[in-house]
């Protein structure tokens, strides 16, 4: 297709982009480190939007992933000298991996008791997390030694920080490559309708498995940077609850949406510590299971959608209506 | 005699699944929906009863009989206000709701027990009777008939009663049904108020043998929705078999292998019955009319 | 487009015995009828007939208990949807199903689906053989949605689009997939009369442009008569009389399982 964006929309990238590298310079180390969380969770969130925002699988084993993720980054930290890209990659293995093994009852079942597995996986997960407590250090969980490129490591916030951000923005070019290929478009006829999707010729099973693998393997990353930037890995961080925390991100931020997952992470990174200089941290987990029963009933598309319609309200003033609109075939009344 | 014993404590497990699983199944035929939150009635009852009589020293059987009430108008309510107002067009809103209401029952629950766990009225957990070298929980006797009375009640109740008939009305269309006159809005207000009693049931039995904090049915509600996969959550017999046979079958692997082995156990069983059940048996019919 | 009984070109489609029971009810009774090459054939019969159900099994949406479908000359049995979708054989609904949220254009892109070979990495990551059949895809879209009227609307959001327009994106997301064996099930249902003459105009000038063989699911007698050559007429499952809708809508059988009901 012939490249038509005008020169505001070309620039748009750069202006997005921009912020995100002056910000770590004027941030003190704590917001730094917040910063860096909300990147992480980006990669993490988008990782949930393939699955269920864009295959509409609901899974709630995305803390799976990214715990399998942290745990690799954990154990290779303190095992091994390998610089931190070859801790990325095979976490990144190993969590699309896992996730296909997930997604893998999808081969017999549908949709509903996929989700349901997705349960169940988190409760194996945590089963091996406590079991094999030689390799993960049980409950206790085990810190991580820094990691990063020779000298460079993740000891200092600054790298912790630009991986996650590197990290973030492969993660969004991924789901923006998606979004008009037909593997986006495969996975919004899944999401619509299996029937609809085998009359066109798409697996379901095939996108169904795809979409958990990219899943996974922005899970894994994500836990990667996540296990570095933390310090330690605990079982603790990885059950049902921090998926469902997930979920309210992605679904308040917008689903099937690239900004959506942006907004989300801001949100799981910026509200506890809201609450928290309030004096009520207790509110935030309510808070958060209000918005995941409530969401969807009063603002189904997310916060993401309302900046949309006002976007395409200021856009659309003076497009007058298609006269194809009027005069072809209409609804007759029955 | 320890298989027996070890049937009975598998049995009365299982009977908690098979309560919990009774109103998932109902709730899902009738609404349409999977209740994530499900176990959290149960917990919502059992917490509220301990509040009742621990803390402001009420008379047992009053907090008990005012917990399941209370159960119950949370779970109409959530039904009403939530359930029934999620588009259709989004794609499992449904599930995210129910998960919402798993996510905020424990929240609330957690910020005011602040993560201790509360010992609960004992119920005859701690009361064990000798017969004949077999020791027996009034417990469990207890879980186990309660749990087959009413797995066995609800089936009557659907097979040969007036409600039952338009239970299962609804359930195959409710638009049909509503054209015959059946009052659908009702039926699913009953539904979901006898689902709320069976797991307040459910919640109040597992307290007692237990203790309560936010987290405890949740591993029970796992189990029910375990055993409504591998049985079917279309069905209704065949799932809650499988609840009371999951009961026993952990029993027999915790005596056999230890309790560590339970999990991937339980792992097990769900991929030999996907891995080999036949496509028709996993299919839920949904969809059916091109 | 009236066929020589004699000179008649090949069976596209056979269709043999074909017996479908559902929950014990008996929706097909051994049903047989063979569909020649490049046709408009219509397949009409009162409603509950089994006409959606026949589509079904040629689609392998549902497996039917005894019979065989042979597409080519090559047997179906035991192929999937997806196998048969991708050997050629689209289909629409009765009950239109859409990429919600998505374009026209989208939608239609769908439909090429079928011809896809670039695995997800380069399909992720661009190829020069992706971009290639990305190039052919957008050609062959924009052919069939200016044959359908639908040029105009290509980024559209269907949500938006009125049901007679969402009908046409369904039709044109089949004819997009340039199918060899198209099954177009009650395309009209639901729309007007006005309406229903400018798809099935659309329809036909779609199936002469890209030479598809058409499957024409239908009850409104009138729409078969306009646009099909053979036609094979369903009642409770068997298949009642065959032939051109001249003859089959002359046939006294097919009077009688059509004026003796309500609905024709």
């Amino acid at each position: 297709m012939p490249d038509r964006r005008s020169p505001a929309r070309r620039l748009r990238p750069v202006l997005l982009l921009a912020p995100l590298v002056v910000l770590p310079l004027l941030l003190d180390s704590f917001s730094l480190y917040q910063a860096t969380m909300i990147l992480i969770y980006v990669t993490a969130i988008i990782g949930l939007d393939i699955v269920f925002g864009r295959a509409g699988v609901l899974s709630v084993a995305q803390a799976v992933f990214i715990g399998i993720g942290a745990y690799t980054a954990a154990w290779m930290s303190r095992t091994t000298a390998v610089s931190i890209g070859v801790e990325l990659i095979v976490a990144a293995v190993i969590a699309g991996l896992a996730a296909i093994l997930v997604g893998l009852p999808a081969l017999r079942v549908s949709g509903l008791r996929l989700a349901i597995l997705t349960f169940a996986f988190v409760e194996l997960f945590q089963w091996v997390v406590t079991t094999f407590a030689s390799v993960t250090g049980g409950t206790q969980g085990l810190l991580v030694n820094p990691g990063g490129f020779g000298t460079i490591t993740t000891a200092d916030p600054l790298v912790g920080y630009g991986l996650a951000a590197v990290i973030a923005l492969l993660a969004t070019w991924l789901v923006i490559r998606l979004q008009r290929n037909p593997i986006g478009r495969s996975m919004a006829a899944v999401k619509n309708s299996n029937l609809l999707a085998e009359s066109a010729g798409v697996s379901t099973v095939r996108t169904k498995l795809t979409a958990f693998m990219l899943s996974g393997m922005l899970g894994g990353l994500a836990g990667v940077v996540l296990a570095h930037v933390s310090g330690s890995v605990t079982p603790a961080g990885f059950t049902v609850f921090s998926s469902l925390n997930l979920l309210v991100a992605l679904i308040l931020g917008g689903t099937g949406r690239v900004h959506g997952a942006w907004l989300g992470a801001a949100y799981v990174v910026l509200m506890p510590e809201l609450f928290a200089r309030l004096g009520i941290p207790n509110a935030y987990p309510i808070v958060n299971g209000a918005v995941l029963m409530l969401l969807l009933v009063v603002m189904p598309g997310g916060i993401a959608s309302v900046l949309d319609r006002i976007r395409d309200r200021v856009r659309r003033r003076g497009d007058p209506p298609s006269p194809l609109l009027t005069s072809v075939p209409g609804r007759s009344p029955s | 005699m320890s298989e027996l014993s070890l049937l009975i404590g598998g049995a009365a497990t299982g009977g908690v699944y098979a309560l919990l699983l009774a109103g998932i199944l109902v709730i899902y035929q009738v609404s349409k929906a999977v209740n994530f939150g499900h176990g959290q009635f149960g917990m919502i009852a059992a917490f509220f009863s301990w509040y009742l009589y621990q803390q402001l020293g009420l008379n047992p059987v009053v907090a008990i009989l005012l917990s399941v009430l209370t159960a119950v108008v949370v779970a109409v309510l959530f039904d009403a206000l939530v359930l029934q107002r999620t588009s259709d067009r989004q794609v499992g809103s449904d599930l995210v709701a129910t998960l919402g209401l798993l996510l905020l029952a424990t929240a609330i629950a957690e910020s005011v027990l602040g993560g201790r766990t509360q010992s609960y009225l004992t119920l005859g957990s701690r009361t064990v009777f000798d017969l004949g070298g077999l020791a027996l929980n009034l417990s469990d006797l207890v879980t186990i008939t309660v749990a087959l009375l009413s797995v066995l009640g609800l089936s009557i109740v659907r097979r040969r009663t007036r409600v039952g008939a338009m239970l299962n009305a609804v359930a195959e269309n409710r638009a049909v049904a509503e054209s015959l006159g059946i009052p659908s809005a009702r039926v699913r207000v009953a539904t979901w108020a006898l689902a709320a009693i069976l797991a307040s049931v459910a919640g109040i039995l597992v307290a007692s043998r237990t203790s309560v904090d936010a987290y405890y049915m949740t591993p029970f509600a796992m189990k029910a929705f375990i055993a409504g996969i591998l049985g079917g959550l279309n069905r209704f017999g065949l799932p809650l078999a499988f609840a009371f046979g999951l009961g026993i079958y952990e029993s027999f692997v915790v005596y056999l292998l230890g309790a560590q082995a339970v999990t991937p156990a339980v792992f097990t069983l769900i991929i030999v019955v996907l891995a080999f059940a036949p496509r028709s048996y996993l299919s839920e019919g949904r969809e059916a009319r091109a | 487009m009236a066929t020589d009984k004699a000179g008649r070109p090949p069976a596209v489609l056979e269709v043999r015995d074909i017996c479908v029971t559902v929950n014990g009810v008996r929706a097909l009774g051994g049903v047989s009828f063979d569909v020649p090459e490049g046709s408009l054939f219509g397949l009409i019969g009162p409603n509950g007939a089994g006409k959606t159900t026949i589509m079904n099994v040629i689609s392998a949406v549902i497996t039917p208990q005894q019979g065989s479908v042979r597409f080519r000359g090559e047997e179906l049995t035991g192929t999937g949807t997806v196998a048969r979708v991708r050997a050629g054989i689209l289909r629409s609904f009765q009950q239109v199903r859409l990429l919600e949220g998505m374009t026209v254009l989208d939608n239609l892109l769908l439909g090429r689906e079928r011809f896809r070979v670039v695995g997800l990495l380069r399909q992720i990551g661009g190829s020069r053989t992706g971009r290639r059949q990305a190039r052919r895809d957008l050609a062959v879209v924009e052919e069939v949605a200016a044959v359908l009227g639908l040029s105009d609307l290509l980024h559209r959001d269907v949500q938006d689009l009125p049901f007679g327009v969402r009908r046409l994106v369904d039709v044109g997301r089949a004819f997009a997939a340039e199918p060899d064996l198209l099954l177009l099930d009650e395309p009209a249902a639901g729309l007007d009369v006005t309406s229903r003459r400018l798809l099935l105009e659309a329809i036909k000038q779609a199936q002469r442009t890209t030479g598809a063989t058409v499957m024409l699911v239908e009850h409104d007698v009138d729409m078969v008569r306009r646009a099909c050559g053979e036609s094979v007429v369903l009642s409770n499952g068997e298949v009642l009389a065959r032939g051109t809708p001249a003859e089959v809508l002359a046939d006294p059988a097919v009077l009688r399982a059509y004026f003796g009901r309500s609905d024709a």
